[in-house]
């Protein structure tokens, strides 16, 4: 909390330049510790096929439970894989299925909530087709979802996508229903600008933030949202390397290997905690009263 | 207060109805004949399978279909489940218990150890205690509950043998050892729950702390227990309901995980059980029964709300 402290006494109280956004993001350490984390699992990720010891999927039969040594940091499990190697290669997995039902969701949220706020005609409409959505508890209609459509990454990424579009047409709408009022939105009108102009002009830029804010925060949820699919068996298939379905497959051998579950929940975890580091110090950047608060 | 509630349950019966639609067609649209997962083997007879899908109603229009089912659903006849012979209603009410109370368990330990967290982390002056606040909140909100119910499992149950695995008595049976059972699960499913209630504790209480109120409290010279409780939390509690409520509701999902993971016999698991055993008419009821639970608990919510906050009137 001492971060916090320091940010406010950045603020300059005159005569200086204001500090940028992204420079109190930066100084703020929680900010700081999520973005080097984030970036890391990122790059883990990425550089997978260099950077990982093994094969993921490559067994060796006379290192089967094998606890962690030099040769496999983390251990191995039932099948003698390196359980580091998969770790790197289902951070792949996670951060794709999470970033692309995030991305769905934005995309389709965002742009039915704007039309929702913008015209008058179509609010009452998709909104309350929003809140019979919210009717459904999250994880059981994402079940039925990939249920209907068979489990796989891309029925995972449909279902979550889906299950947080009502959460991005809610944030979405209500900037647009209180920008719509602004006498800069009524000028442009006045002066010829279409719904398209306007909505391109005015109020996307308005609603970006918060959405932005948002995606953040359903970024950490939709990576434990996609764990916890793989988990019950309906989202990546084996031998794929997904992280809650490591942990579900090394669950029934916890006494004699429990490395193999151990090690793929913190790193379900670490992703998490970077997404809510991040989430966590946008909000307390950007909302003046809480970085007073906080300090 | 009345009258409101009759608003809301009448407001309840379209969207049900919508719901009752999508519950249908959504189990409707999953791959697969269902007069062949009924017959097995013998559907490879057509005649067998034509008179099967006729029984069925399989031959009708769809909304036809979806008539026939609601006047079932409506007088009580929810249908037979196809693995295990039982008629879904039996089924239903015997594991609805087990769920309802995880939930309720889960809920009443989240918020006893909540609310007392982050008022401690609100009126410390401890840096330290501040840092492992933040530091606890944030790492309870970023682990997946399946995973911390594997590891309570191994440290408690496997390891210290503190707590048994796979045996739940039922409340009324015995009811102590039932609530002994039941508290890794509950502890489980609280978790997440314990982190978000106790973060937006002490974030509403620094809040009110500034308030004038609070500031006449100090300077009549009321002891510091008193103001915390009488000046600071009250006032500092419409935030927090509301997060309990929205939290009421995300419980019925996590039932589902921690059920699985812990084996409860439970709907939740009576649920993935119906996934894997392509069970759909009793999947149909489970989701059904799902949704109706959700949309009464936020009702139940929202008329707690404005019982305990009289500065809000629904008009």
């Amino acid at each position: 909390m001492t971060s916090q402290q320091k940010v406010v006494t950045t603020i300059p109280s005159g005569g200086r330049e204001k500090p940028k956004l992204y420079q109190l993001f930066f100084r703020n350490k929680k900010g700081l510790i999520g973005f080097i984390l984030l970036v890391t699992i990122v790059f883990l990720a990425v550089f997978a096929p260099w950077i990982a010891p093994y094969v993921p999927t490559e067994m060796h039969a006379r290192d089967r439970f094998s606890a962690p040594t030099w040769d496999y940091w983390l251990g191995t499990d039932f099948y003698g894989r390196d359980i580091l190697s998969r770790i790197f290669y289902a951070f792949r997995i996670s951060l794709y299925i999470a970033f692309a039902a995030v991305i769905f969701a934005v995309i389709v949220g965002s742009t039915l909530g704007i039309m929702a706020g913008y015209f008058r005609r179509l609010d009452a409409w998709i909104m309350r087709s929003m809140d019979v959505m919210f009717a459904f508890p999250v994880l059981l209609l994402a079940i039925t979802i990939v249920v209907i459509l068979g489990a796989g990454s891309l029925s995972a990424i449909l279902a979550i996508g889906i299950v947080y579009t009502p959460i991005f047409a809610r944030v979405a709408r209500g900037p647009t229903l209180a920008v719509k009022e602004e006498n800069f939105v009524e000028a442009a009108q006045a002066m010829g600008a279409g719904s398209s102009r306007v909505i391109l002009r005015h109020i996307l830029p308005n609603v970006a933030v918060p959405i932005f804010v948002q995606s953040t925060v359903e970024l950490a949820t939709a990576i434990l949202f996609e764990s916890a699919l793989s988990f019950l068996g309906l989202g990546s298939k084996p031998p794929d390397a997904s992280l809650g379905l490591m942990i579900s497959q090394g669950k029934d051998f916890l006494e004699i290997s429990p490395w193999a579950t151990v090690f793929p929940g913190v790193a379900i975890a670490l992703i998490v905690l970077s997404f809510n580091l991040l989430g966590d110090a946008m909000q307390e950047v950007l909302d003046p009263r809480l970085r007073q608060k906080e300090g | 207060m009345w009258a409101y509630i009759i608003k809301r349950l009448i407001f309840l019966i379209p969207i049900l109805f919508v719901v009752s639609i999508l519950v249908f067609l959504l189990i409707h649209m999953i791959p697969g004949d269902p007069a062949v997962t009924m017959l097995g083997t013998e559907a490879a007879n057509p005649e067998t399978l034509e008179a099967m899908r006729k029984k069925m109603g399989l031959d009708q229009p769809v909304y036809v279909q979806y008539g026939i089912w609601l006047q079932n659903v409506l007088t009580g006849n929810f249908g037979k489940s196809i693995s295990s012979g039982k008629t879904v209603m039996d089924l239903l009410s015997e594991r609805y218990p087990f769920t309802v109370e995880l939930a309720l368990y889960a809920l009443i330990l989240s918020v006893v150890i909540a609310i007392p967290l982050g008022t401690l982390a609100a009126i410390t002056r401890s840096k330290w205690v501040g840092f492992i606040f933040q530091f606890f909140t944030l790492i309870g909100l970023s682990l997946p509950t399946f995973w911390s119910g594997i590891m309570f499992i191994l440290v408690f149950s496997v390891y210290l043998r503190w707590f048994p695995i796979v045996n739940f008595p039922s409340l009324a049976d015995a009811p102590l050892e039932n609530l002994k059972a039941f508290f890794l699960p509950a502890i489980t499913l609280a978790l997440p729950n314990i982190a978000a209630i106790a973060r937006v504790v002490r974030a509403s209480l620094l809040d009110v702390r500034q308030r004038d109120y609070v500031k006449t409290a100090r300077a009549k010279g009321l002891a510091e227990g008193i103001v915390v409780y009488k000046h600071m939390l009250k006032n500092a509690m419409i935030p927090i309901i509301t997060l309990i409520g929205i939290i009421a509701g995300y419980l019925m999902g996590g039932v589902i995980i921690v059920e699985h993971v812990f084996a409860i016999p439970g709907l939740g698991r009576l649920g993935v059980e119906s996934i894997t055993g392509r069970d759909y008419p009793l999947l149909q009821m489970i989701v059904l029964f799902g949704v109706v639970s959700f949309v009464f608990v936020n009702l139940i919510v929202d008329v707690l709300y404005i019982f305990l906050n009289p500065k809000i009137r629904y008009d």
